[in-house]
C-alpha cells in the first residue's frame, strides 16, 4: 500500500547512502589507463636505456659498447614494462 | 672535463632539435622552451593554489552538506514514519477498546431493560392477582348476598303462595326451614 | 599547399619581449592558451560551487561529477594515503583536460601538443613522487629497484633494468600525451585541407573523415587527460605503498 511503498523507498535511499559510505576498493579505473600505456612504455624504456648508454660511453670513452649494451637493456626494460601493464590488465579481467 | 663533454653533447642534441624544428616540427624548436616552462609553472601554480584553497573546499562543503541534509531528512522521515505507525497502533487500540465498551454498554442496558420489564411484569401480575382476588371476593359476596336474598324472596313467595292457596298463614320458621332445605339441595344446581 | 599541417603548432611571441638575463620568457600564444584554460577552469569551478542547494544546478552537477570522479580514481588506485594529493591531481586532470579540449576549437592552440609542456609536467610529477617516496620510506624506497626472489647473479642486471624502467616513466608519460595530441591535430588539419583542396566535388569523403576524427579526438582528449592523471596516481601509489 501507500505506507509500504514509502517504507521501501526509504529503505532504498538509506542503503544508497550506506553504499556511498562504504569504501569498496575495486580497481576498475586502472584498466583504461593500462590500455593506453602499452605502446609508449616500450619506446620510452628503449630511449632511456640508449641515452644512458650514450652518456656512459662519452663518460668512459668506450664508444660503441655502453650504447649497445644499454640499448638491449632498454629493450628488456621496455618488455618488462609492457608485461607488467599487461599483467595489471589481466588482473582487471578477473 | 666531463662537464664540457656533456655540454657538447647537449648542444649537439640541441642543434639536432633545431634542425628538426626547421624540418617541420615546431615543438622541437627550443626557442620558447623556457618561456613555455616558465608560464606553465606559473599558471599551473596559480591554478593549483586557487583550486586547493578555494574551489575544492567549497565543492566538498556542498557535497557534505547535501549528504548530511539527505541523511537528516531520511532519519527524520524514518522517525516520522515510526511515529505515524505508533499513532496508528494507538488509534487502532482505541477503536477496539471503544468497540468493547460499546458492546459492554449494550449488554448492560439490555440486562437493565430486561430487569425493568420483569419487574414491571411482576408488579403488574401482582396487581392483577389482587384485582382478581378482589373480584372473586366481590363475586363471592354478591353470590352470598344473592343466595341470601333468593332465600328471603323464596320464603316470602312461598309464604304468600301458601297463604293465597290455603288461606292460612304458616309460621315463618317452617317455611324458612323448607326453603333452606331446598336451596341447600338445589342451590348448587342453579348457581354453580 | 598553403596550409602546412605543422603550422598550427607554431609558437610566437605576443606583446613585448621579456628577457631574464639571457633567457627568453616572453608571453606567447602557448602562454595565452594556458591562461585561457586555467581561466576557464576557474570560471567553471566558480559557478559550479556557488549555489548551495540540495538539488544541484547543471554546472554544479558537472563540477561535482569531476570531483567525485577524481576522488574515486585516487582512492581506487592509490588508496586513502593519497588523499592529501587530491588537489594536485584534480588540478592536473582539469588543466590537461581543458588544454586538450580548448585545442579542439578551430584556430586555437593546443598547449599539450608541445613536448616541453608535457615533459615539464611529467618531470615535476616524477621528481615529486620520488621525493614523496624517499620522505615516506627513507632509503628503503630504493628497494623498489631490487625485486624479491631474484638470483644474486642476475641482481645487478635486474636492478639496472628496474632503474631504466623507473626513469622511463616521465618519458613515456610526457611522450604519450604529446604524441597523441600532436598526431590527432595533424591528422585533423591534413583532412581539413583535403576538404578545401578537393572542393565541392571530392571534399565530402575527407569531410566525413574529419567529422569522425573530431569525435575521436574529443574522446582522446578526455582519455589522455584521464591517463595522465591515473598514471600519476599509480606512480604515487608505488611511492606511498611499498610492495613488490
Amino acid at each position: 500500500m501507500d505506507d509500504n511503498n514509502f517504507k521501501t523507498r526509504l529503505r532504498i535511499a538509506k542503503r544508497e547512502i550506506l553504499k556511498k559510505d562504504a569504501n569498496e576498493n575495486n580497481k576498475r579505473g586502472l584498466f583504461l589507463g593500462s590500455a593506453f600505456r602499452l605502446g609508449t612504455e616500450l619506446v620510452a624504456a628503449v630511449a632511456v636505456g640508449t641515452i644512458i648508454g650514450f652518456i656512459l660511453d662519452n663518460w668512459f670513452d668506450t664508444k660503441p659498447w655502453f650504447i649497445i649494451t644499454f640499448f638491449f637493456i632498454g629493450v628488456i626494460a621496455g618488455i618488462l614494462n609492457v608485461v607488467r601493464v599487461a599483467n595489471n590488465m589481466q588482473k582487471e579481467d578477473k | 672535463m666531463r662537464l664540457k663533454v656533456h655540454l657538447i653533447i647537449f648542444i649537439y642534441w640541441f642543434e639536432t632539435l633545431l634542425f628538426a624544428a626547421e624540418a617541420g616540427m615546431p615543438q622541437l624548436d627550443p626557442k620558447y622552451w623556457f618561456s613555455q616552462s616558465f608560464w606553465l609553472i606559473l599558471i599551473f601554480l596559480l591554478l593549483y593554489l586557487l583550486i586547493s584553497k578555494f574551489f575544492i573546499p567549497k565543492i566538498k562543503d556542498n557535497l557534505d552538506d547535501r549528504e548530511k541534509k539527505i541523511k537528516d531528512n531520511l532519519d527524520e522521515a524514518k522517525k516520522l514514519s515510526e511515529l505515524a505507525e505508533r499513532k496508528n497502533l494507538d488509534y487502532e487500540n482505541e477503536i477496539s477498546n471503544a468497540k468493547k465498551e460499546v458492546v459492554k454498554i449494550i449488554t448492560e442496558s439490555k440486562k437493565q431493560l430486561d430487569k425493568n420489564i420483569n419487574q414491571k411484569k411482576e408488579q403488574f401480575e401482582k396487581e392483577l392477582e389482587k384485582e382478581i382476588k378482589n373480584a372473586e371476593k366481590e363475586i363471592l359476596d354478591v353470590k352470598r348476598d344473592s343466595s341470601k336474598s333468593i332465600n328471603l324472596i323464596a320464603e316470602e313467595i312461598s309464604a304468600k303462595i301458601i297463604e293465597d292457596i290455603t288461606g292460612n298463614k304458616l309460621n315463618d320458621s317452617s317455611i324458612k326451614a323448607s326453603v333452606a332445605e331446598v336451596s341447600k339441595n338445589k342451590m348448587g344446581k342453579y348457581l354453580w | 599547399m598553403a596550409a602546412n599541417p605543422m603550422h598550427q603548432f607554431q609558437v610566437y611571441r605576443l606583446g613585448p619581449e621579456i628577457k631574464l638575463g639571457n633567457v627568453d620568457l616572453s608571453f606567447t600564444n602557448a602562454s595565452l592558451f594556458m591562461f585561457i584554460s586555467a581561466l576557464t577552469i576557474c570560471i567553471f569551478l566558480y559557478f559550479g560551487s556557488k549555489q548551495k542547494g540540495i538539488i544541484p544546478g547543471r554546472l554544479q552537477l558537472i563540477a561535482e561529477l569531476f570531483y567525485n570522479f577524481i576522488a574515486k580514481m585516487i582512492s581506487d588506485t592509490a588508496g586513502s594515503k593519497a588523499k592529501p594529493y587530491f588537489p594536485f591531481i584534480f588540478t592536473l586532470f582539469m588543466f590537461v583536460l581543458l588544454c586538450n579540449m580548448i585545442g579542439m576549437l578551430p584556430y586555437s592552440f593546443t598547449v599539450t601538443s608541445h613536448i616541453i609542456v608535457t615533459l615539464v609536467m611529467a618531470l615535476f610529477i616524477f621528481i615529486a613522487v620520488t621525493i614523496v617516496g624517499f620522505i615516506k620510506h627513507g632509503l628503503k624506497y630504493l628497494s623498489i629497484f631490487v625485486p624479491k626472489g631474484v638470483p644474486v647473479v642476475l641482481l645487478p642486471l635486474i636492478t639496472i633494468i628496474e632503474i631504466i624502467s623507473y626513469l622511463s616513466r616521465p618519458v613515456s608519460l610526457s611522450v604519450r600525451l604529446f604524441a597523441n595530441m600532436m598526431a590527432g591535430h595533424t591528422m585533423l588539419k591534413v583532412f581539413g585541407s583535403f576538404v578545401i583542396s578537393l572542393g565541392l566535388l571530392g571534399g565530402w569523403l575527407p569531410l566525413s573523415f574529419s567529422v569522425a576524427l573530431t569525435g575521436l579526438e574529443i574522446l582522446v582528449a578526455f582519455l589522455q587527460a584521464y591517463v595522465f592523471a591515473i598514471l600519476t596516481c599509480i606512480y604515487l601509489n608505488d611511492a606511498l605503498n611499498l610492495h613488490h
